[in-house]
């Protein structure tokens, strides 16, 4: 029996994948955005707003959505007229390096300046893979509670920007501000939180003005 | 996470029998060690890694301090906070961990007879025995 020693990350196969995306879209000067969040929470709400407001500002954009199955949400965000490309998971609970690269390799539009990356929705799995995205965004909705932070550490911990979403029901659901940026800030001190919601529009354009790379 | 795991270890110890893996797993890394574990018997089942015992070491969030400079663990990943002065104004520098961090592997002359793992045809029934275990553990 012998004991080999060997220090090699698990996922060092995705992170190196990543590592050379982030660069490769970098030098083309796309922003890739990395949208996680629960079922259900929103992003694909938000993300109609965000894909329409780009295309009306002619901000060249484009993004892929992952699910387990169906075209739906590909469908849903092409009616904004950005390039829009599902990735359908087959199962798998997240997207991974790998498939992002595939999937925009021979599609993504030459001069596209800002990418989103619409996550399967899981907070779990997602947080542990590197898409080689610049900005990774988790999504919280008010009507989940104000313990989400709490209750998936790692997926805020790694986030680079809180959007919390569907704000204009936070009365209908009696959502506590205070209590909501206590747990964010106990698992991730100093992190920026934006309140949007995609049916009054609030916060829509002050999410762009965030993302956007900064000569837009 | 399993098989990304079974993955690793085959690609760093090719063609060898596999009888412990040791990893190092961050607090903040996400993988939860009971779940990993659950999923273990039926991600090493047909491979090189069959019946290999997983040891797993956790390692603690660790912060340094914008403020006050000093590294520490903190003691509740819920309440991040600097170790030394209390202030939340820290880099998280350590807990991120999933690393590989040794295997332990049989040598030449220990290899195994009648119950080394075969190949070819006999794969597939293997793959029923994954397919049908969680069905079982279901009932």
């Amino acid at each position: 029996m012998s004991l080999v020693e060997l220090r090699t990350a698990v996922l060092a196969k995705n992170d190196d994948l990543a590592a050379a995306l982030r660069a490769d879209l970098t030098a083309a000067g796309t922003t890739a955005v990395n949208l996680l969040s629960s079922p259900g929470s929103g992003k694909t709400a938000l993300l109609e707003h965000l894909l329409a407001r780009c295309v009306e500002r002619g901000i060249p954009v484009a993004a892929l959505t992952g699910d387990l199955a169906t075209e739906n949400d590909a469908k849903r965000l092409a009616r904004s007229g950005a390039p829009v490309r599902q990735v359908v998971t087959d199962g798998l609970c997240h997207l991974e390096a790998d498939l992002v690269r595939d999937h925009l390799d021979g599609w993504l539009p030459a001069g596209t300046r800002l990418l989103f990356v619409e996550n399967v929705g899981n907070l779990v799995c997602p947080a542990s893979y590197d898409l080689g995205e610049s900005l990774r965004i988790v999504l919280a909705s008010v009507t989940e509670g104000e313990d989400k932070p709490e209750k998936y550490p790692t997926a805020y911990r790694w986030a680079d920007l809180v959007v919390v979403t569907k704000v204009d029901l936070a009365a209908a659901c009696a959502f506590d501000e205070q209590a909501f940026l206590d747990s964010v800030t106990g698992v991730h001190p100093g992190i920026e939180v934006i309140a949007t919601s995609a049916r009054t529009g609030q916060g829509v354009d002050a999410l762009l003005e965030r993302v956007l790379p900064a000569d837009l | 996470m399993a098989h990304a795991v079974v993955r690793t270890v085959a690609d760093a110890v090719p063609g060898r029998r596999v009888t412990c893996v040791t990893l190092r797993i961050g607090v903040a890394s996400g993988v939860v060690p009971q779940a990993l574990a659950f999923a273990w018997d039926l991600a090493v089942a047909g491979t090189l890694l069959a019946g290999a015992r997983l040891d797993v070491v956790r390692v603690p969030l660790a912060v340094t301090c914008r403020d006050c400079g000093a590294r520490s663990e903190v003691a509740d990943p819920l309440r991040v906070r600097c170790g030394a002065c209390a202030g939340n104004a820290v880099d998280v520098v350590g807990g991120r961990d999933l690393e590989l961090a040794s295997v332990e592997v049989l040598d030449d002359d220990e290899l195994p007879g009648a119950d080394e793992p075969t190949a070819g045809a006999d794969d597939i029934t293997v793959a029923d025995e994954i397919t049908a275990a969680p069905l079982e553990l279901l009932r």
